[in-house]
């Protein structure tokens, strides 16, 4: 499993929020972890999304996992940060996508979908939901 | 998840002034504490609704500030029939209109998850801040929203009912 890149939210001087690009075997996974609450997120992530950018284009990704098993809470001043994320990796990538989520949580039942721009019909093509039970 | 029997009563009333003084994340630091003393009683699920109203009003609050000598007062009360978060802030009538609107708007849509989704590629779009709270709370956590002014205090009331929906 290689890293390919990750970005961080410090809060308060402690590392609040995770997330981390990692290829294997020409799969893609991307981890969200931790917690969404400060007020602009994007200020932290710039550098993240800068990589996503300029990294994925130059892999060979037949598949993507999204887990957000590991995100345990986001506020809505995380939504922009989160779609960002998400349309790059959707824009940089070719093939399924395979969504991780928690099967008793609202914001990843409920608004997740939107953020990932389900009414979309190529999106919604690629898209697959695997939902987990928090344990 | 179906619980035998009356549920137990827990109310939580919070004051802070004047908010000039407030140094930190306090909606972190309430939408975590509070549901964390509603996990002693009630599922997840609940706890997670908890925390999503009490962190998207007080963050709506601290966003909002228009008197830094005033004060904020958060009520939040759960029991077997209701989940209830109340929070009340100076405002001025401007700022409750705009709530209003926006409550008015949930109101009468009936697919806000629609509306959510419009709201939020539009603010996207437009680099705009904030305005998703309210919607969030309906759309995702399904409570129902009231708001009142009184002697230039805007409340705003979210309330979930656990009864038919636990």
């Amino acid at each position: 499993m290689n890293i390919l890149t990750y970005g961080e939210i410090m809060d308060g001087g402690a590392s609040v929020f995770h997330c981390v690009a990692r290829e294997d075997a020409s799969s893609l996974f991307v981890t969200f972890s931790g917690v969404v609450r400060v007020d602009n997120p994007a200020r932290h992530l710039g550098d993240l999304l800068t990589d996503l950018r300029h990294i994925l284009p130059g892999h060979k990704l037949d598949k993507t996992t999204l887990d957000f098993t590991e995100l345990e809470f986001c506020n809505s001043n995380g939504f922009y940060i989160i779609m960002d994320i998400i349309e790059i990796v959707y824009a940089t990538t070719t093939g399924p996508v395979l969504v991780r989520r928690l099967e008793e949580d609202d914001w990843q039942q409920e608004t997740l979908p939107i953020l990932l721009n389900l009414d979309e019909p190529a999106i919604a093509a690629r898209t697959e939901f695997e939902n987990v039970l928090e344990v | 998840m179906n619980r035998p029997g009356p549920a137990t009563r827990v109310g939580v009333s919070l004051r802070v002034a004047p908010l000039g003084d407030i140094r930190g994340n306090l909606a972190t630091l309430l939408g975590e504490s509070l549901p964390a003393l509603l996990g002693m009683f009630y599922p997840p699920f609940i706890v997670k609704k908890a925390n999503v109203a009490v962190t998207e009003l007080i963050q709506n609050v601290i966003e909002n500030i228009v008197d830094p000598t005033s004060e904020l007062l958060l009520e939040l009360a759960v029991d077997g029939d209701v989940l209830d978060v109340q929070v009340r802030n100076k405002a001025t009538p401007g700022q409750y209109e705009a709530v209003r609107a926006r409550v008015d708007e949930l109101a009468q849509t009936d697919d806000p998850k629609r509306l959510f989704g419009q709201t939020l590629r539009a603010r996207r779009a437009d680099q705009l801040k904030g305005g998703l709270g309210l919607l969030r709370l309906v759309s995702e956590n399904r409570f129902r929203l009231a708001v009142r002014y009184e002697q230039e205090h805007l409340t705003v009331h979210a309330a979930f009912a656990l009864r038919g929906n636990t």
